[in-house]
């Protein structure tokens, strides 16, 4: 029987807030969930509280097959520059091209981002509903979070897509 | 697979401009074998993101450049107050100043503020016969500038913001203490060596400024002569002296602490952390001024090692991390605006992204409901 589950792309911010919060463990046993190769390596090393820098240690997860890791290789990244306008590459780092370029392989896929920059490139890949923002991922599977922060909100999702979206309608 | 052979090209360029081998790249790369770049290179491996943006890291070439949006060959040309023993700090400076300029010119170009962005004023090459002719074009750019009675303090942020000089930091280990160029895509660029002391980095800033100053007539074939550079630098130094240590202002202090015609080696210490100077360029300058009349005196003094430990003593406190102020507000003022996102910003800064938070705290992004406030001019 295939699964209904979603699966979840996350980005790097949205890793470090769930293990600021307390909530990645159970998060990622709850959820199936894929992130980049760039994210996993060299983007989600620690966060940083009152006492300090604690660090977040993927390795468990994705040795137990709980967190999946995809790369993208040089074709995707071409693919994905194709679709973007230089103005709309020229915002996101690579860890974000990556995770865009796996979207735009996959179709999926739904992105977890709290970064205005990946959620504007979304409409230009053709996956407009295939991002989610933190608030209502949590609603989706049960937990209540009580941190939100703006970025986090359905709200300021919406806002950056709009907003992405126009750039789209303006740029074809 | 047009596109990988394209690539694999590209990959060999930025590999030979860094001046690697396969071997050390595969090295670098964890590859267990150099037969693996050269799959690479040959268009018969798929290269991963991940990889790229290693190789680009390794070969200090931007991913741009990777994929074949920018021309690898460009290549700044810098002015070497000292240039480095080994070649290969010297390639690697260079590599890192392309490799900086190039985000500081992406910063501007997203705000759309890329071209026309400087001016150097102009400069009659009579004013660089004489020392006191140099010492005359120091005061003048001084109140052009408005530098004020203690230029250091202000001379970063002045050559920065009115003059649109950029001024970037990086690590030189043994490759001196800055370099400079005026460059037809970035402008003018000044690189100070992040690891020398502040009062050092004033007057490495003020000596390089003269380069910039005088550009035009000190080309870089002619600097190739070591009589005729030699002389350049002097000229050099002789500006950065006069321009950090106006007459006026240095005596005025001086006045303060001389009792019959004698100093207590102290208070010049005291005055050289007053304008953010050196000791010893504090002491030539007296000599300059012909306050320390004998050269062997002077030089006698800026060499004392009891001084150049009390020196260093008093000034402990006083060693911080340059910050690569302009460059740094535009990387705000594009997150600000939401023209990057929060990644590419830590990539611009050079921080993790755990960080960015405490970054924009400090360095100031507003709340949401400030932000979109707005004033109407009439």
């Amino acid at each position: 029987m295939l699964s209904t589950k979603k699966l979840f792309l996350l980005d790097a911010d949205v890793i470090i807030d769930f293990a600021k919060y307390g909530v990645l463990d159970s998060i990622l046993r709850r959820t199936k969930c894929i992130t980049g190769e760039i994210v996993a390596e060299d983007e989600v090393k620690y966060y940083l509280t009152a006492e300090g820098a604690k660090s977040i240690d993927l390795s468990e997860y994705i040795d137990n097959k709980i967190l999946t890791i995809e790369a993208a290789d040089f074709s995707d990244l071409q693919k994905l520059e194709e679709l973007l306008p230089q103005d709309m590459a020229d915002i996101i780092d690579e860890g974000e091209k990556e995770l865009l370029a796996i979207m735009t392989r996959r179709n999926d896929l739904t992105l977890i981002s709290c970064d205005h920059g990946p959620i504007r490139c979304i409409p230009f890949i053709d996956r407009y509903y295939r991002v989610m923002s933190l608030e209502i991922m949590l609603k989706s599977i049960g937990i209540k979070a009580y941190w939100l922060e703006e970025k986090h909100t359905e709200k300021y999702m919406k806002g950056n897509l709009d907003i992405g979206r126009t750039k789209f309608i303006q740029s074809s | 697979m047009a596109g990988e052979k394209n690539l694999g090209m590209r990959l060999m360029k930025a590999r030979k401009r860094a001046h690697f081998t396969k071997k050390a790249a595969a090295e670098m790369m964890e590859f267990q074998h150099y037969q693996t770049i050269s799959d690479i290179e040959n268009g018969n491996r798929n290269v991963k993101a991940r990889e790229l943006t290693k190789f680009s890291k390794l070969y200090l070439c931007s991913m741009d450049m990777l994929m074949g949006k920018i021309d690898i060959e460009v290549e700044l040309q810098l002015l070497w107050r000292k240039y480095p023993a080994d070649e290969n700090d010297a390639h690697r400076i260079k590599l890192l100043a392309q490799e900086h300029c190039e985000n500081y010119f992406l910063l501007e170009k997203i705000l759309g503020m890329e071209h026309n962005n400087w001016f150097i004023p102009n400069i009659d090459k009579r004013n660089l016969l004489s020392n006191r002719a140099i010492d005359a074009l120091a005061d003048e750019i001084a109140r052009t500038l408005c530098l004020g009675s203690r230029p250091a303090k202000c001379l970063e942020n002045i050559l920065e913001n009115k003059l649109g000089i950029k001024i970037l930091y990086a690590e030189f280990n043994e490759g001196g203490s800055a370099v400079s160029t005026i460059h037809q895509k970035y402008g003018p660029v000044i690189i100070i060596n992040k690891d020398e002391a502040p009062w050092r980095r004033n007057y490495d800033l003020a000596h390089e400024f003269f380069h910039i100053l005088t550009w035009d007539y000190f080309d870089m074939q002619s600097m190739e002569s070591e009589i005729f550079r030699r002389d350049v630098e002097k000229k050099a130094n002789r500006f950065a002296s006069s321009l950090l240590l106006p007459h006026a202002d240095l005596i005025e202090e001086l006045e303060k602490i001389v009792v019959n015609r004698v100093v207590e080696i102290a208070d010049i210490i005291d005055i050289a952390r007053e304008f953010d100077v050196s000791t010893p360029a504090l002491i030539f300058r007296l000599f300059n001024l012909r306050i320390i009349k004998d050269f062997d005196h002077a030089s006698e003094l800026a060499n004392d090692r009891e001084i150049k430990r009390m020196d260093k003593k008093v000034r402990s406190g006083d060693n911080s991390d340059p910050i690569p102020n302009k460059y740094y507000k535009l990387a705000v003022k594009c997150y600000r605006k939401k023209m990057i996102s929060r990644g590419k910003l830590a990539k611009f800064i050079g921080k993790n992204r755990a960080e960015i938070d405490q970054f924009l705290d400090k360095w100031g992004v507003y709340e949401e409901n400030v932000e979109h406030k707005k004033i109407v001019f009439t």
